[in-house]
């Protein structure tokens, strides 16, 4: 095996990361896959003949000496036609996976496409393997599929199986003592009916003697890209395009959902994907309308799966030729009108018969995503003084140029435009990135300057992304504003508070406000409602005037609590008095106390007795407090310092409170200051 | 128009020159271009594109370089096979509006046409070679508008022949119809010798076009256009030049007059024995300029525009030997006087005592008939009370008649007194120099009637690429503000300490810190520091030990240290206020750092560049991919978020537009590496802080010199919206126009251009 050619590698290394064998696992990991890849794929697969003998040595040096010439084209070559209903790289593209999900079901019941489908996209071997396998009901050992081989032929082997494995074609059944394989039974029987009865034969293209005049490849490409590109112009600014598609309005809405944000008497904006979506390549952008397209097909009476059948049946189309319209069903023909709109076919009409030519993009449709050769060329020149040239005549690139640029000068094949802040802005504010902007730019380089490193010039991409962060620089930091602090004092412990746990961020401190983030608000709410209390006692340390007031309002309180809870208590329908509730969580509140009722009943005991003994604490502190009762008779006799420490008491700090021990020296001083 | 009015104040004479602009523009039937030298980029078009998709496009298109918009505006790609000829062609007929790598703009203006016109160019070799160039089909306006621009202009020649005055034309019904009008019927002396019916002197000129143009035309149309032409001709009383001049300008007849001086065959004036010295061999582009000069055997007046670096000097002493008469050079201040002088006497075998330099320390005189005088424009055109051996010179400079009037920086000749040195000396053929055309006033279009059109503009990039001058890059380096510099910046009360507070941010302090210590130890380069701001380039000066120059510091202290600079190994860094700007030649350094600047002058920016284009080093390390292709650095120092940044993105456009790239750093110094630069510490910083506050207002302002009156300029309030010249090589901007000079009208309202609604559309872009 070691000493096999580079054919065997190279089907190895374009297997698809499906297999999950943990012998090769190493080299599934350096396939990467994808088409543009390849050449690196190449590379990762001559390293990894070292790799899959990283176990014992002397075989990789036996193997190496003999290790085929590198890269012809052949490796690239192979990805670009993937057998047909092999959905690209499922790990990679959810979006094909879950519609070959749904294609599976379908085409494995006709049996014509089935088998046309699948016999067509085998490797040789997996074809012969399908054969042999139709008639046998049981499920067939890897043992005698191998012995049906040449000695040298495992690795083919175990492509063609992963190969079959993957299309589900073939049902692992049994891997407890030996790995067994069996057909999918659909497949089998559908296959048999087809090869016993025949089947409808795939369309045939009609002779040259009936159509007309066909269009040269060229042409075919030229219409079905401007057939695209009209159709996207519509999609991004539907008053732009001359000329409407026969897509309903509602179907373009649909297109364009995701795509187009539209808000009440403003003019459609792109958003973030939709620009994204523009940077795709066409192939891609096809996959992505397509898959909008089958989604909503029920609501147009459509049935999903016909659609999905005939899409694919039309990919088998070869490009440029003619079909009878005629071999179509009433439902196709809705919907290659559907179709040639979006430029997958082309609709001709003969003397006596009509018939359409698939195009480029319909045979497309089968390719693998990531294939690069449908990579357009680039058209953008990127100077820098922040002018964009674009080498195109295409009124879509300047609707997408228009995106994030401003357009000066349109030319016969040229468009001359500047990027300038305000373009940009309005750019970020639909939320294109400045990311996806450089990444446009780079990727459509004039093939003049993409020869240059960097591409776009430097000083334009860092001026981009520089405007971007500048957009970003003001912080959301949830917040919360104080002010009319009852004194300094509180107003000072409660900054140095907030500075202790900073969550200062702003203070003013002749105007007593504050702000704090929000993060803190309930630390320094307990604090302010501690600082309030002490600030009392403070207060009441002086004044027992405060003191009394306290003791009034505390015993106001607890009688109307009390009068509340016996209201609850003997009046039974008291509910009746609230008002209507219509948020319902009035309900919700009482079920959850209902629910708690014991500790509930617990917290209320507790407010109670705290209440009883904070009025008895005030007493006590009342009668023991240096400021008797007859001081405060008549103010007019007593208009003197004692009375003074009310609340903003700057003589007499409490220093619990203050505590100088905070780090900071205070900040306002150096602000004041400097005024 | 200069000649005959020095009586008159400079005011006058703008708007004089302004209306005479306007009028001609309505005469001519430019009406079809209303905000043709507005360009496009002028806000009234903004956000509205212009669409010539119609245009049809020629099948080969692919091999032709350049697009022409029917609004004038032409596309040049660089990388077509046809890229030079269409470049001198271009650079010729229009306005460049920016030269970056892959595609140029230029705009068609009546100011560049008339340009093309007077180096020989014919309406229709312009349209025909063009419509050769173009990509499209022409559109029909631009071909209307270049017959419209040309009809008349270059048809009527007045030349200095053996000190007699011709009025020259190949068409003769130009001069019946000149002849028409009173004023220049009586200025004409009939001559006795008269052929021709009309009694117009006949006489055959032949090649227009030197070889020097052969690039641009093809050979078919070469041959067209040198064509053996009659000329007629009659001559005018020397007495009525100036009224004939002014008789002939758009504003009257239309038919402005191209001064050329036939100066070998002026037998009158003297001759002055001088050549070039052997080894001084004049580059491709120095020949090309002098070949627009003397086109057809005769001298022209006109501008040439080369970078800084790219050696002026050379195509001015070049022409003086060509002309071989008396020359007067002027220069902008001593130091480039003595400048000058050094260089007649490199490039030329002038002898020692042919050349003399008039300033206020030195007053010399040439011996014999014919010599050079190199002086300063404030001595020739200072009105006070002179001292008897100056007045003495004066009187002989006023006296004599020059072969050539030399202009060096001819872009600070508009300023009145410089008009006034072109009314009071009375020369040939004057050509000025100047490396960058742009001022921030208007006034730049005078200098079309006052001296000429512009001959040749040479290409920034080209040059570069041709090793000829530095490959400069240029990095703007964002320092933010600190918290409380930026909290008083933001005061009221502080208003006219905001520049100051801006420039002494400590995080710029310390970038320019770390960038002199990082240029001096690491490569030793050698720095000279910009600063506009006097407080502030005493505070960085002193703080960091290095020698300063500003305008008080005398001559003599300036010739020591800038000596010390060039020689001495100790002193890699000096620290300049803006009278570095202009013509100080210091060919050693090769990074400047820009602290401050003033306020958004793209000609200081592009001047302090020039300082250090001069190419050092071999030439193949500096070509792309060499191991210094970069070896010349120009920082630009900016307190984020203030009003510098405006005006930095302003002052950069003119760079910008010739192909420079400003890459923006935004961390510096680095993080790391920031512990032992100054001002590390808050208090240090609250220190520094104080001492901007508590300066004067007065101190912390900018240096104020007398005679750069555009400086004056951008103090002054903002009137109205002015355009900007046509000859600025920036066409397509326009900028605020600012009161003129010296006069102080105390009702002017002082609005700065930080207020967002006045600020230019494009800048408004910028900053949101």
């Amino acid at each position: 095996m070691g000493s096999s050619g580079l054919s065997e590698c190279e089907e190895i290394c374009y297997k698809d990361p499906v297999l999950k064998d943990r012998q090769w696992s190493a080299y599934i990991d350096r396939s990467p896959g994808a088409a543009n890849y390849s050449e690196e794929c190449f590379h990762a697969c001559v390293a990894g003949c070292g790799y899959k003998f990283e176990k014992c040595k002397e075989k990789v040096d036996e193997v190496r000496p003999s290790r085929p010439l590198p890269p012809k084209p052949v490796p690239v070559e192979k990805p670009r036609n993937p057998p047909a209903t092999k959905p690209g790289e499922p790990a990679e593209d959810p979006l094909k996976s879950e519609l070959y999900d749904v294609a599976l079901k379908f085409v494995l019941q006709p049996a014509a496409r089935g088998s046309s489908i699948g016999a067509r996209s085998l490797p040789p071997l997996a074809k012969k393997y399908v054969l042999k396998m139709l008639y046998i009901d049981v499920p067939v050992t890897s043992k005698s599929l191998m012995e049906w081989l040449l000695a040298d032929g495992s690795s083919k082997h175990k492509v063609a199986i992963d190969r079959l494995i993957q299309l589900r074609i073939l049902e692992v059944v049994d891997r407890k003592k030996e790995t067994t394989y069996k057909l999918n039974p659909t497949f089998q029987t559908n296959l048999r009916k087809h090869l016993v009865y025949g089947g409808i034969l795939p369309r045939e293209p009609m002779p040259s003697s009936v159509t007309a005049r066909l269009p040269t490849v060229d042409e075919l490409d030229e219409y079905a890209h401007d057939k695209w590109e009209r159709f996207l112009l519509q999609l991004i600014s539907p008053g732009q395009a001359e000329t409407a598609t026969s897509f309903s309005s509602s179907m373009m809405r649909i297109f364009q959902r995701g795509l187009i944000r539209q808000r009440e008497k403003e003019a459609p904006r792109l958003t973030e994907s939709g620009f994204q979506f523009l940077l795709m390549d066409t192939n891609a952008q096809l996959w992505y309308i397509i898959r909008e397209y089958i989604s909503n097909s029920e609501e147009q009476g459509v049935d999903q799966a016909d659609l999905i059948a005939f899409l694919l049946e039309l990919s088998f189309h070869t490009s440029g030729q003619a079909y009878n319209i005629n071999t179509l069903t009433d439902d196709q023909r809705v919907m290659i009108k559907d179709l040639a709109d979006l430029g997958l076919v082309k609709l001709q009409q003969g003397r006596k018969e009509s018939w359409f030519i698939p195009t480029k993009l319909a045979t497309n449709l089968s390719v693998s995503l990531t294939d690069s050769s449908s990579r357009k060329q680039g058209f953008v020149v990127v100077e820098t003084n922040f002018r964009m040239y674009a080498y195109s005549s295409s009124k879509l690139h300047c609707e997408i140029l228009r995106l994030f640029a401003r357009v000066e000068y349109q030319l016969p094949n040229l468009i001359v435009s500047a990027i300038t802040k305000e373009s940009l802005y309005t750019a970020f504010e639909n939320g294109i990135t400045a990311e996806q902007i450089v990444t446009f730019l780079q990727q459509n380089a004039h093939p003049r300057v993409a020869e240059k490193i960097p591409s776009v010039p430097e000083n334009v991409t860092d001026q981009i992304r520089l405007w971007e962060t500048d957009l970003n620089r003001v912080e959301m930091t949830p917040a919360h504003h104080y002010d009319e602090f009852p004194s300094r004092d509180v107003f000072e412990a409660a900054s140095d508070f907030a500075r202790v746990h900073c969550g200062l961020l702003w203070e003013d401190a002749k105007k007593m406000r504050l702000i704090v983030k929000a993060d803190i608000h309930m630390l320094m709410r307990i604090t302010l409602c501690l600082l309030t209390c002490l600030g009392h006692i403070a207060a009441d340390s002086a004044n027992g005037f405060c003191l009394s007031c306290y003791m009034v309002l505390i015993s106001a309180l607890v009688l109307v609590e009390t009068g509340i809870a016996a209201d609850i208590l003997l009046n039974s329908d008291w509910e009746k008095d609230l008002p209507q509730d219509p948020t319902g969580r009035f309900h919700d509140f009482k079920e959850f106390v209902k629910s708690n009722l014991d500790i509930f009943k617990w917290i209320g005991l507790i407010i109670i007795l705290g209440q009883g003994l904070s009025i008895l604490l005030a007493t006590v502190l009342r009668a023991l407090g240096p400021n008797h009762c007859s001081n405060y008779d008549s103010d007019e006799e007593f208009p003197s310092p004692a009375r003074l420490p009310l609340i903003s008491n700057h003589a007499q700090q409490p220093p619990y409170v203050i505590g100088d021990s905070a780090p900071f020296p205070n900040k306002n001083e150096s602000w004041n200051t400097t005024k | 128009m200069g000649h005959g009015e020095k009586g008159r104040p400079s005011k006058k004479l703008k708007f004089a020159a302004k209306d005479d602009y306007k009028s001609s523009a309505a005469a001519d039937d430019y009406s079809l271009y209303p905000d043709e030298d507005e360009g496009p980029r002028d806000g009234e078009n903004e956000g509205k594109s212009r669409d010539f998709s119609k245009l049809e496009l020629k099948p080969d298109h692919g091999n032709r370089p350049l697009w022409a918009c029917a609004d004038g505006r032409i596309f040049l790609e660089t990388f077509s096979p046809l890229y030079k000829q269409a470049y001198d062609f271009l650079i010729a007929i229009a306005e460049p509006v920016c030269r970056p790598e892959s595609m140029h703009e230029y705009n068609l203006t009546p100011h560049s046409l008339y340009a093309a016109v007077s180096v020989g160019l014919e309406t229709e070799t312009i349209i025909s070679v063009l419509n050769k160039l173009s990509k499209t089909k022409l559109p029909k306006e631009m071909i209307d508008f270049i017959h419209a621009s040309t009809a008349n202009y270059g048809k009527v020649k007045l030349v200095l022949k053996k000190n007699r005055y011709f009025i020259e034309s190949p068409f003769p019904e130009v001069l019946k119809k000149l002849l028409q009008d009173e004023v220049i019927n009586r200025a004409r002396i009939a001559s006795e010798g008269a052929h021709g019916s009309d009694g117009f002197t006949i006489s055959k000129a032949a090649g227009e076009i030197e070889a020097g143009d052969d690039g641009l035309l093809n050979e078919a149309e070469l041959a067209a256009a040198t064509e053996e032409k009659e000329t007629h001709a009659f001559e005018i009383d020397p007495a009525q030049v100036e009224n004939v001049k002014q008789r002939c300008l758009p504003n009257a007849l239309n038919y402005p007059m191209l001064e050329e001086y036939d100066f070998r065959n002026d037998t009158v004036n003297p001759d002055l024995d001088m050549e070039l010295k052997p080894h001084a061999q004049p580059r491709p582009y120095q020949e090309k300029s002098l070949s627009k000069m003397f086109g057809n055997g005769r001298a022209r007046s006109g501008i040439i525009v080369l970078p800084c670096g790219a050696g002026k000097s050379l195509v001015g002493v070049s022409a003086a030997t060509r002309i071989k008469k008396s020359c007067l050079c002027l220069a902008t201040n001593a130091v480039s006087v003595d400048q000058w002088a050094f260089q007649f006497k490199l490039w030329s075998t002038i002898r020692d005592d042919q050349i003399c330099r008039f300033t206020s320390d030195s007053k010399e005189r040439f011996r014999g008939n014919a010599g050079v005088v190199v002086t300063t424009y404030n001595m020739v055109a200072f009105g006070g009370k002179r001292s008897e051996e100056s007045e003495k010179i004066i009187e002989e400079i006023r006296n004599r008649e020059w072969g050539l009037l030399l202009m060096d920086e001819v872009h600070v000749v508009p300023a009145h007194m410089f008009r006034k040195v072109i009314s009071i000396t009375k020369s040939h053929c004057k050509l000025g120099l100047t490396a960058t055309l742009v001022r921030e006033d208007e006034r730049i279009t005078d200098l079309n009637f006052l001296i000429g059109p512009k001959l040749y503009e040479a290409n920034w990039l080209d040059l570069v690429k041709g090793g000829f001058i530095a490959n400069v890059q240029c990095a703007e380096v964002w320092c933010p503000m600190t918290k409380e510099f930026f909290a008083e910046y933001l005061k009221k009360e502080n208003s006219k300490k905001k520049q100051a507070l801006y420039v002494m941010n400590p995080n710029k302090f310390r970038a320019c810190e770390f960038l002199i210590r990082f240029h001096e130890q690491e490569r030793g380069d050698k720095i000279i520091v910009f600063a506009d701001n006097l407080f502030a380039l005493t505070q960085y000066a002193l703080k960091l030990k290095k020698p300063m120059i500003y305008g008080a510091t005398s001559h003599l202290e300036r010739t020591k240290i800038l000596q010390a600079f060039k020689t001495s190994r100790d002193v890699n860094t000096i620290f300049l206020s803006k009278v570095g700007d202009n013509s100080i030649d210091i060919p050693e350094a090769n990074v400047i750092i820009q602290i401050s600047s003033h306020a958004g002058s793209r000609r200081q920016e592009a001047q302090r560049l020039g300082r250090i284009l001069r190419a050092k080093g071999k030439l193949e390390d500096r070509m792309a991919g060499g191991k210094e292709e970069y070896n010349a650095f120009f920082y630009s120092l900016v307190s984020t978020d203030t009003q510098e940044m405006y005006y930095s993105t302003k002052r950069q456009q003119f760079l910008i537009d010739q192909g420079y790239s400003f890459k923006v750093i935004t961390s510096l110094p680095p993080p790391d590496a920031g512990a032992d630069l100054s001002y590390y510490h808050l208090d240090d910083q609250l220190d520094l802080l104080k001492k901007v506050l508590v300066a004067g207002d007065d101190q912390v302002g900018e240096e104020q010199l007398d005679e750069d009156a555009d400086d004056i300029a951008l103090h002054k309030a903002r009137r109205s919206m002015g355009s900007m010249s046509a000859m600025s090589g920036a066409n397509g901007m326009v900028y605020m126009e600012y009161s003129t000079g010296k006069l102080k009208h105390s009702g002017q309202n002082k609005s700065k251009p930080k207020d967002p609604n006045k600020r230019h559309y494009l800048f408004k872009k910028r900053f949101g």
